[in-house]
C-alpha cells in the first residue's frame, strides 16, 4: 500500500554563493528531502556549524484524531564504500547503556504526529552520522494488531554534508587551541589543515566534505584512510570514527591529539640527543630557525613533518634505537654547518604547509 | 622514476633468528621502535599479517603495534620470515593496513608491496617495497600531483590510483589479525597501564614502563 509521506528537514542550510559546498550560514525553514512536495533531491545536508539535520518523517492524510499510531525506525549505511559497515547505525537504540537499535526497536507516534528522527540523536552511539537512510514503518490499530503483514520500507535518502565558511574553521582552530601548550607548534595549525584537505581542483581548503564533483557533500576521503578537514588517517592508531567522519569539529578535536602525540614523539627524540650529550648546550636547545622563509621552532618543524610522515627522512641511532626524524644533530659539524640540520620527508610536507601560512587567505 | 634503494635495517635485529615458534614474543622483546611512546595501553593492539611478500607461496608475517604510526605513511612493521628454527627479522615496512596491494608491480616488473603516502591536498606517492628473500628494497611507483581534468573541473584519478587504492587493493579488515591487550597481558605477560594513552600523553607517561 503506497502511502503519500514527507520527510523534511527542519535547519536546512543555505549554500555559499561563493561556493555551494560551504554553508553559508544562513538557515532556511523547513525543506521537503523527499515524498510529497519534496525539492531537496532526497539529499539532507550536515550544515557546516556543524548540525545534523533535524529531520522528521510523517504518512501524510491522517488527523489528529486518528486512532492509529505507526512503529518508526530508520537504518543507516555510509555511502562511502571505503567505510564498509563501520558508519551503520539503527535509531532508535534501546535505553540504558550501549542500547542497540534493529528490527523491533521503533518508535511508536501518533499517525498525525511527525516522527522526530532527530530527537533519537541523543540516544545514537555516534552523535554524528550520514549515508543512505531508509525509514521503515508499519502502521497500528488501535487494538494492537498491524495493517500490514510485516514491517514497510517507506522511502529512501542521503545525509551528506556542507563545509564551514573557511572563516568559521580557522576560528574554531585558533580559539581551541588559545592558550594552550605548545603555541609555537600550533601557530601553523590553520596552514596545515588547509594543506590537509584543500582540493586544488576547485581551489577551496578545511573540507570536511568534497566541495564537488561526483562525489560533492561525501564524506572527504584520500586513500589508504584519510578523513575529513584533517585527514585523520588512524590518529592514535584507530581509524576515523563516525562522528569525526562527519563532523568537522571533532575531526579537528582528535587532529589536535594526534598532534600531541607527534610533539611528545618529538620531544622524546630531541631529550635522547640532549642525554647523549650533555654538555653540548646545542644539544639541550634545538634552535629556532628560517625554513622555506619562514621563522619556526625546531619542535614545530619536527612534529608537523611526523604529522604526515617520516619517510625520507635520515636515521640516528641512539641506546640501540633507531630514529627516523627529519633533525639530526652534529657534534662536530664542518665550519660553518649547523650542529641541528633539518632535512625534508619524503612528501616536503612541511614546505607545503609553510607555502599554505605564508598565502592563507580566506576563500569567501 | 627516480629508485631509491634503501636498506631498512632495525639495528641489531635483522638477520637475528628467534627460538620461539611465536614471532609475537620476538615482536614484543625487540627494541621498541621511535614513534612509540613508554607504556603499553587498553586500547593497544599488535596487529599482525601473514602475506607472501614474494608470490612464491612462502608466507611472511608482518607484525606492528596499532599506535606504531609513522603518521600518514602508515604503521612501522617488522617483518619476519619462518626459519626451520624460529622466526628471523628481514627488515622494516610502512604502510597502511587498511589498504594496500600486493602482487605483480607492472611500473616496476617486480612482485611486490605497494602503498600510498598522502602528502595532502590528494597529493601523494605510491611507493614499493621489494622483498628478495633477504632484504627489503624501498622503490617509488608512481606520483599522484592533483592533476585536474580540465573537462570537468574534477580531480583525474590516475591509473595508480585506480588499481593500487581501488580495483586491487587488499584491505585489512578482510586480512589482518589483532592481538588486543587483554590478550597481550594474559597470553604474553605485558603490562597493561590502567590510565588511557590520551591520559598517559596529558601525564607525560609518568609512571609509564618503557616496554
Amino acid at each position: 500500500m503506497l502511502l503519500p509521506f514527507q520527510i523534511t528537514q527542519n535547519n536546512y542550510p543555505v549554500p555559499s554563493t561563493a561556493d555551494s559546498s560551504t554553508d553559508s550560514g544562513a538557515t532556511t525553514a523547513t525543506q521537503g528531502i523527499t515524498g510529497a512536495g519534496a525539492t531537496e533531491n532526497g539529499i539532507a545536508l550536515i550544515t557546516g556549524a556543524p548540525a545534523m539535520p533535524q529531520l522528521t518523517a510523517q504518512i501524510m492524510g491522517f488527523g489528529s484524531s486518528s486512532t492509529l499510531t505507526v512503529d518508526w525506525r530508520l537504518a543507516v549505511t555510509s555511502e562511502r564504500t571505503e567505510r564498509g559497515t563501520k558508519d551503520n547505525i539503527f535509531l532508535p537504540v534501546q535505553a540504558g547503556e550501549g542500547g542497540s537499535g534493529g528490527p523491533g526497536i521503533v518508535d511508536n507516534v501518533p499517525i498525525g504526529t511527525p516522527w522526530d528522527i532527530s530527537g533519537d540523536y541523543l540516544m545514537s552511539p555516534q552523535s554524528f552520522f550520514g549515508g543512505n537512510v531508509t525509514i521503515y514503518y508499519r502502521i497500528k490499530k488501535a487494538d494492537g494488531t498491524y495493517i500490514e503483514p510485516a514491517e514497510q520500507t517507506l522511502t529512501t535518502f542521503k545525509i551528506r554534508g556542507l563545509n564551514p565558511l573557511d572563516a568559521t574553521a580557522k576560528n574554531f582552530i585558533i580559539t581551541g587551541l588559545a592558550g594552550g601548550a605548545n603555541s609555537d607548534v600550533f601557530q601553523f595549525a590553520c596552514a596545515q589543515v588547509q594543506e590537509e584537505s584543500l582540493d586544488p581542483a576547485r581551489d577551496t581548503v578545511y573540507n570536511q566534505f568534497n566541495s564537488g564533483g561526483a562525489a560533492a557533500e561525501l564524506p572527504n576521503f584520500t586513500g589508504p584512510d584519510g578523513w575529513g578537514i584533517a585527514q585523520l588517517d588512524k590518529p592514535l592508531g584507530v581509524s576515523a570514527n563516525t562522528e569525526e567522519v562527519y563532523n568537522w569539529q571533532l575531526n579537528l578535536n582528535k587532529f589536535y591529539q594526534e598532534m600531541d602525540e607527534k610533539i611528545a614523539v618529538q620531544q622524546n627524540f630531541v631529550s635522547k640527543i640532549a642525554a647523549a650529550y650533555p654538555t653540548d648546550t646545542d644539544a639541550q636547545n634545538p634552535p629556532t630557525t628560517t625554513l622555506y622563509g619562514t621563522s619556526i621552532s625546531a619542535l614545530a618543524a619536527g612534529a608537523i613533518t611526523l604529522y604526515n610522515g617520516a619517510g625520507g627522512c635520515p636515521y640516528t641511532t641512539i641506546g640501540g634505537v633507531q630514529y627516523q626524524n627529519p633533525w639530526t644533530f652534529n657534534h662536530s659539524p664542518p665550519a660553518g654547518q649547523p650542529k641541528w640540520q633539518y632535512t625534508k620527508n619524503e612528501q616536503d610536507y612541511l614546505h607545503q604547509v609553510l607555502q599554505q601560512y605564508q598565502g592563507a587567505t580566506y576563500h569567501e | 622514476m627516480k629508485t631509491i634503494l634503501c636498506f631498512l635495517i632495525m639495528a641489531s635485529m635483522v638477520g637475528q633468528v628467534f627460538a620461539s615458534n611465536d614471532p609475537v614474543v620476538d615482536f614484543l622483546a625487540g627494541p621498541r621502535p621511535d614513534v612509540r611512546l613508554p607504556g603499553y595501553y587498553p586500547s593497544d593492539k599488535v596487529l599482525r599479517l601473514d602475506l607472501d611478500l614474494q608470490g612464491n607461496g612462502q608466507i611472511e608475517t608482518l607484525l606492528t603495534l596499532n599506535r606504531d604510526r609513522d603518521g600518514k605513511e602508515g604503521n612501522r612493521w617488522v617483518v619476519y620470515k619462518k626459519t626451520d628454527s624460529g622466526y628471523q627479522v628481514v627488515g622494516n615496512m610502512t604502510f597502511s593496513p587498511s589498504r594496500f596491494y600486493l602482487g605483480q608491480i607492472d611500473e616496476l616488473g617486480r612482485y611486490g608491496l605497494v602503498t600510498f603516502w598522502p602528502g595532502g591536498g590528494g597529493k601523494g606517492i605510491f611507493l614499493a617495497y621489494i622483498y628478495d628473500g633477504t632484504s627489503i628494497q624501498e622503490q617509488d611507483v608512481a606520483k599522484v600531483t592533483g592533476q585536474v581534468d580540465p573537462a570537468t573541473g574534477d580531480r583525474l584519478q590516475s591509473k595508480a590510483e585506480k588499481k593500487y587504492l581501488y580495483d586491487k587493493v587488499t584491505k585489512g579488515d578482510d586480512v589482518l589479525k589483532e592481538i588486543d591487550a587483554k590478550e597481550l597481558a594474559a597470553k604474553y605477560g605485558l603490562k597493561i597501564e590502567s590510565k588511557t594513552y590520551k591520559q598517559a600523553m596529558q601525564d607525560g607517561f609518568q609512571g609509564a614502563t618503557s616496554q
